[in-house]
């Protein structure tokens, strides 16, 4: 049965005329089986357990998610650096709750691939306890007849860190929700997401950090390229709550757009409740600077080949994070085929 | 650090009133019918369009909801709220004919003395109605027209008028424009003709002396080719124990190479609901300069709108808003950019303490057509205390791939090394923190001519322990 659910809408509302305050989305929910996702764990920094019940922050995604999830989660543990694949043959829907236990410091790969021309769901808490240190790497390579739903969510607890990096080039329509709730003095987010996006693809993007404790820090970057008639919508949050004295937070962007028909939003949101906090963001969009093609063509190259030697460079500095040389080997060609 | 005092807008200057007996006035019944707008209509000699729209507004006020994004506006109840209130006298254009009470009123706010100074063209609303308008000689014969609608209307300008009225801002574009659409009265009028250069600024002051009252003043300037005007808004009221609804339209028209800056200090009382509507469609090679100061209101919603059409057009926006005790400010600025090689700057300054909440809001668009454009927006709140609230909510949809959108926005306290470097240069705590406040509030003060600046200087009147401003 078809229903309409309101997907990523913002927490605090702009201008109702832009229509930038949310979206709904039609799904077929009938066609969603959580057998229709495959988890795949490689190495042994991860493994499955049941006793770990900790109230989660609720989805960026918006309350109609819960509808989409069902009660029970797959609850995992980590232990050290582990690379996982999300493969979906379906229309599919995958809940996690993944605890980073006291003190340990990982770096968890994630790669989501797959098909789901009704709904991939990939709904995925993070609980980082004190001191705990997680990086995480999501990438998404899904066919591009996929709606995909990413909704994170994050609990940092006391001088814990968290950085997310992530890529996503794949589906025709993506909603990304993540909401990172800093529970713990001193807890860190590092946030750096990139994405490369053609023909008529559609990015929408809901990032809230909630800065609840003392000197926690946030660092929110997104950055992309639109082609065609792609079209993104990034709305932040940076959320100083009263009594997070000494918090910080930024939020930043950059866009480049390449080309007539696309279609760029934005609404990066600072909400402050708190004297003593600092809290930024800076955007630029536009196409690349004149200057720096020119420089480059002084050097020899022509105009096409300098713009992609200028986009090449940006997506470099996230596959060359990845330990896994196959992956940078299927990113770069990927990248690389949008660019020709 | 010690807690440095630094105190509310003082409003003492504003908050006088005088009653306002019922033999010398009247008073519409609280509330929105098709009756009392038929009653306005007839009191004001409205000609037939203008009393069909007003209807026809009305239909549309009943029928569109509130908007669902901005500051609660729960507590204005609109059927207390009297939509038409004038003193029996007519419109003069000498100050000793005005009602004694109201020239005292005007006399207070130092208008007749600021229009001696430094003004080409007075008009001075007090309640629903233009008390009195007056513009010098040597300015009225270069062709420049200002006055109120109603008289524009009739005295030759019904049809400048009726092309222009309430087509930048529909009655369809929100509940509010639609209510001021029906119970519109007063205002200004302002046509400056082609390659006319108004040397020194016009100005309209508005104030609402009744309680439980709205004023709903419509502004209409058109600054026709080549033509260069600077309009000054000002507006006041005593305060009151009851809501009082400010809901005024203001349409600014810049044709080619024209150039318009419309500057406004806003002090309503803390008890006004102030749901503004300002926009301006600016032709090719026009330039729109916007100035604003919010400092009054209970619950302010006001957001001065630009349409960048012409090829080259350029807008500036500077404001500045101080939320104290019990207010909800949402303000800042929208712009369209339709035409190319646009241009937009916009600086927003908002100061929060004692409670008050500031909301920064804006939406830039940049049309597909509007190739070539560029957009600067910066935003900076500084937080007075931690009770407060400061809040951005900045919105950018950009269809031209080849625009050139930069955003920049800070939320903070006064910095802890600003103070001590000047702690260090012999400065005192207190004398340092002042400093660096009003350095804060510089950049929109310096757009001010000088006695509008030391007027919004007195409006801050940050005063610091043993420094008064």
């Amino acid at each position: 049965m078809t229903e309409k659910y309101m997907i990523n809408t913002s927490p605090v509302l702009t201008f109702a005329k832009l229509g930038m305050n949310g979206d709904t989305v039609r799904i077929n929910t009938s066609k969603i089986r959580k057998e229709n996702v495959e988890q795949y764990i490689f190495g042994n920094g991860i493994i499955a357990n049941n006793d770990y019940e900790e109230l989660l922050p609720v989805s960026a995604s918006g309350e109609d998610i819960n509808k989409l999830l069902s009660p029970d989660s797959r609850l995992m543990t980590v232990k050290g650096d582990a690379e996982v694949t999300l493969s979906f043959t379906g229309s599919g829907v995958v809940q996690r709750v993944i605890r980073v236990a006291r003190g340990v410091e990982a770096t968890l790969v994630e790669v989501v691939r797959g098909s789901a021309t009704d709904a991939a769901i990939n709904s995925t808490s993070y609980i980082l306890e004190e001191n705990a240190r997680l990086k995480l790497i999501r990438i998404q390579l899904l066919e591009k007849d996929t709606l995909y739903i990413d909704d994170l969510r994050a609990k940092l607890l006391a001088d814990s860190y968290l950085e997310v990096v992530r890529l996503d080039m794949g589906s025709k329509m993506s909603y990304i929700a993540s909401n990172v709730s800093l529970d713990g003095k001193n807890a860190e987010y590092l946030a750096h997401g990139d994405y490369l996006l053609n023909g008529s693809q559609r990015l929408d993007i809901n990032m809230i950090a909630d800065h609840i404790a003392p000197n926690t820090k946030s660092d929110m970057r997104c950055d992309g390229v639109l082609l065609d008639s792609a079209s993104k919508i990034f709305r932040g949050v940076l959320d100083f709550k009263s009594g997070c004295k000494g918090a910080k937070g930024a939020e930043n962007e950059e866009v480049i757009l390449l080309s007539p028909d696309v279609d760029n939003q934005s609404v990066p949101i600072i909400l402050c409740g708190e004297e003593d906090v600092e809290g930024n963001h800076g955007a630029s969009v536009g196409k690349i600077s004149d200057e720096i093609i020119y420089y480059l063509m002084t050097r020899g190259f022509d105009e096409d080949s300098a713009i992609r030697l200028i986009i090449r460079s940006k997506f470099n500095t996230l596959t060359e994070q990845l330990a896994n040389k196959e992956l940078r080997r299927v990113i770069n060609k990927l990248v690389d085929g949008v660019l020709s | 650090m010690a807690n440095v005092n630094i105190k509310d807008v003082d409003f003492k200057r504003y908050d006088f009133r005088f009653d306002e007996s019922s033999d010398d006035y009247i008073r519409e019944e609280d509330g929105f019918t098709k009756e009392i707008i038929k009653r306005i209509s007839e009191e004001k000699g409205d000609p037939e369009w203008v009393r069909e729209l007003r209807l026809k507004c009305l239909d549309i006020y009943n029928n569109m909801d509130m908007p669902c994004w901005g500051p609660s506006i729960e507590e204005l109840d609109m059927n207390r709220i009297a939509s038409y209130v004038r003193h029996k006298t007519d419109m003069k254009n000498n100050w000793e004919d005005v009602p004694e009470d109201i020239k005292e009123t005007f006399e207070k706010l130092g208008i007749p003395q600021a229009e001696r100074l430094s003004l080409a063209g007075v008009g001075a609303q007090y309640d629903s109605e233009i008390v009195y308008h007056n513009l010098k000689e040597e300015v009225a014969k270069k062709g420049v027209v200002y006055t109120d609608i109603e008289t524009a209307i009739k005295t030759g300008y019904e049809d400048m008028v009726k092309e222009y009225f309430m087509k930048l801002i529909p009655p369809t574009d929100h509940k509010y424009a639609a209510l001021h659409g029906a119970v519109w009265s007063g205002g200004s009028f302002v046509y400056v003709p082609k390659g006319v250069k108004v040397d020194v600024p016009l100005q309209s002051y508005f104030r609402l002396n009744a309680a439980g009252a709205g004023q709903f003043e419509h502004t209409i300037i058109i600054v026709d080719e080549g033509a260069d005007v600077h309009f000054i808004e000002g507006c006041s009221a005593p305060k009151y124990n009851v809501a009082n609804l400010h809901a005024g339209c203001v349409e600014l028209y810049v044709k080619k190479n024209a150039r318009l800056r419309y500057s406004t200090i806003e002090n309503w009382s803390k008890n006004m609901f102030n749901l503004n509507t300002k926009r301006a469609l600016i032709e090719e090679g026009g330039k729109m300069e916007w100035v604003s100061g919010s400092f009054g209101s209970r619950v302010s919603y006001l957001y001065p709108m630009t349409i960048l059409k012409g090829d080259n057009s350029k807008m500036t926006y500077t404001g500045i808003t101080f939320s104290g005790e019990g207010q909800n400010l949402d303000t800042g600025c929208k712009v369209v950019h339709v035409g190319r090689n646009t241009s937009s700057v916009i600086t927003a300054k908002s100061i929060s303490k004692s409670g008050g909440i500031g909301m920064f809001r804006s939406s830039v668009v940049i049309e597909k057509a509007a190739t070539n454009s560029k957009c600067s927006v910066s935003c900076d709140s500084l937080m007075l205390d931690s009770i407060s609230r400061a809040d951005t909510v900045p919105a950018m949809d950009i269809k031209a791939y080849d625009a050139d959108v930069g955003h920049e926005a800070k939320i903070g306290r006064i910095s802890d090394e600003a103070v001590f470097y000047l702690m260090s240069r012999g400065m005192s705590e207190e004398d340092a923190k002042a400093l660096i406040v009003s350095g804060f509030a510089d950049s929109v003060s310096k757009e001010l001519p000088l006695e509008y600046a030391v007027e919004m200087n007195n409006l801050i009147k940050i005063e610091m322990s043993g420094h008064k401003a």
